[in-house]
């Protein structure tokens, strides 16, 4: 092999290893929208750096921080492997070996591919690092150890991934995925059990105490409690901009669910989450038939 | 006479600027009533417009009232939050009488967004005009999620229930 052939394969090695690169952190950025990682990781203020830390979560369980999660060193996930990104996302494990408490929707992202979740680290590490301290969350005293995270894990968590149905169509899939998994819907629509862990036997029929105290409502085709009135149409143009059937916008923290995730999506992801909603189970608010 | 009559007038000119001057604070279920009205008739325009923009209703040539409205009615938000109107039988929050800034900027927002909805509206460009359809959206979702209470009819909805177990 003569030397330039060689320095040719060379430098076609490093361009097609950069464009794999531009690639996982593009399809990583699009991932993060649709994880809806920016509404919780984010700060309200017009000036908030996104991805730097959030704003107070209220939950029955006390008041959480989302921390920094642009690759400083110091403050962010900076020092973190593969392996850390991938434990933190599957399985819901901190890089140090403890637990995370489930107010992170570990629970959810459990279903996501490796690839979707590397995606999302290259892209997170193609940001300029920013320095910002954690704010420690504010717990009841019983929540203070992260050892009964552990055991809340132990019973209530088994990390796997998304399996698709085959008897079901590819949209209604792709639509599984986006909401039980990136997406996850049901971290607010899904009303918990006594002990924070989401009924799944009832999935999206609404939650009496969702994140702030506030009422999240039934999201499956009941006509009465749910949105078995909307049209495909009308829950697509929901999703895109927010405005309900009646010609109301919502507000509360649909707003930002609207503006940092559903809004970015591409319209087949779209029509494929209205495909998966469509075809639940209709259930009434009390989450029975 | 003549003086007289004209003294009348005076009076009455008075005594009825006077009552008006009182009358214009609205009673606060008045104030309230008149902004659930002005904002079913904002929805009844929005939709009306996306039916139209979506091509579902064929009447292009209405378009351009419905962004009319949009826009009119915008001009009237500021004074649809008088004082006192925050108690009662509505979703309004205090934030929007405990921080007149914010509230101001975003009523801004939305009376510009709007605006420019009616700028383009009669374009025939429709990437222009949904695009400008959905930066109006964007502001009254802004406003409704910082100054209006989610939990409207559900609330109510979900007591009844209760109530009709027994």
């Amino acid at each position: 092999m003569s030397f330039r052939t060689a320095t040719t394969l060379v430098g076609l090695l490093f361009i097609s290893q950069a464009l794999a690169e531009q690639t996982a952190v593009e399809r990583g950025a699009y991932l993060l929208h649709a994880g809806g990682c920016i509404s919780c990781h984010t700060a309200d203020a017009d000036d908030a750096v996104p991805l730097t830390g959030g704003d107070a979560l209220a939950t029955p369980f006390g008041t959480f921080y989302a921390p920094n999660i642009t690759p400083d060193k110091a403050t962010g996930i900076g020092t973190w492997s593969d392996k850390d990104f991938l434990g933190a996302m599957q399985k819901g494990i901190r890089p140090d070996g403890s637990h995370y408490y489930p107010v992170y929707p570990y629970t959810s992202y459990t279903g996501m591919t490796r690839k979707d979740i590397l995606a999302i680290k290259a892209y997170l590490f193609s940001l300029d690092p920013v320095m910002q301290q954690n704010r420690d969350h504010d717990l009841p005293w019983y929540l203070f150890s992260r050892l009964l995270a552990g055991a809340w894990q132990f019973i209530f968590f088994t990390p796997e991934r998304f399996v698709p149905d085959t008897n079901r169509s590819a949209t209604w899939n792709r639509g599984a995925y986006l909401v039980r998994h990136l997406g996850h819907c049901g971290e607010c629509h899904t009303s918990r059990n006594l002990f924070g862990a989401t009924r799944d036997d009832i999935e999206l029929s609404g939650n009496p105490d969702g994140p702030d105290g506030k009422k999240v409502p039934n999201i499956t085709p009941d006509k009465k409690t749910g949105i078995g009135k909307w049209s495909a149409d009308e829950i697509i143009f929901f999703l895109e901009i927010g405005m309900l059937p009646d010609g109301d916008f919502t507000g509360g923290s649909m707003s930002q669910v609207i503006d940092d995730n559903t809004s970015q999506l591409t319209a087949n992801d779209r029509i494929a989450i209205v495909e998966y909603v469509m075809n639940l189970e209709p259930r009434d608010k009390a989450g029975t038939n | 006479m003549q003086r007289l009559m004209a003294e009348t007038v005076a009076i009455l000119i008075i005594t009825t600027c006077l009552f008006s001057t009182a009358d214009a604070a609205a009673k606060p279920e008045d104030a309230i009533k008149y902004r659930h009205s002005v904002m079913e008739s904002m929805s009844g325009h929005v939709n009306a417009f996306v039916l139209i923009a979506t091509n579902k209703i064929d009447s292009p040539q209405y378009l351009q009232n419905h962004a009319d409205a949009i826009a009119n009615l915008s001009s009237e938000l500021e004074t649809l939050f008088p004082a006192g109107s925050g108690q009662g039988d509505t979703d309004a929050l205090p934030a929007i009488w405990d921080d007149v800034e914010k509230f101001s900027k975003a009523v801004a927002k939305m009376q510009e967004t709007a605006n420019s909805l009616q700028q383009v509206a009669g374009s025939g460009d429709t990437k222009a005009i949904m695009g400008a359809f959905a930066a109006a959206g964007k502001s009254c979702k802004g406003c409704h999620e910082t100054f209006r209470a989610e939990e409207d009819d559900d609330d109510s909805d979900s007591h009844d229930h209760d109530d009709h177990e027994h």
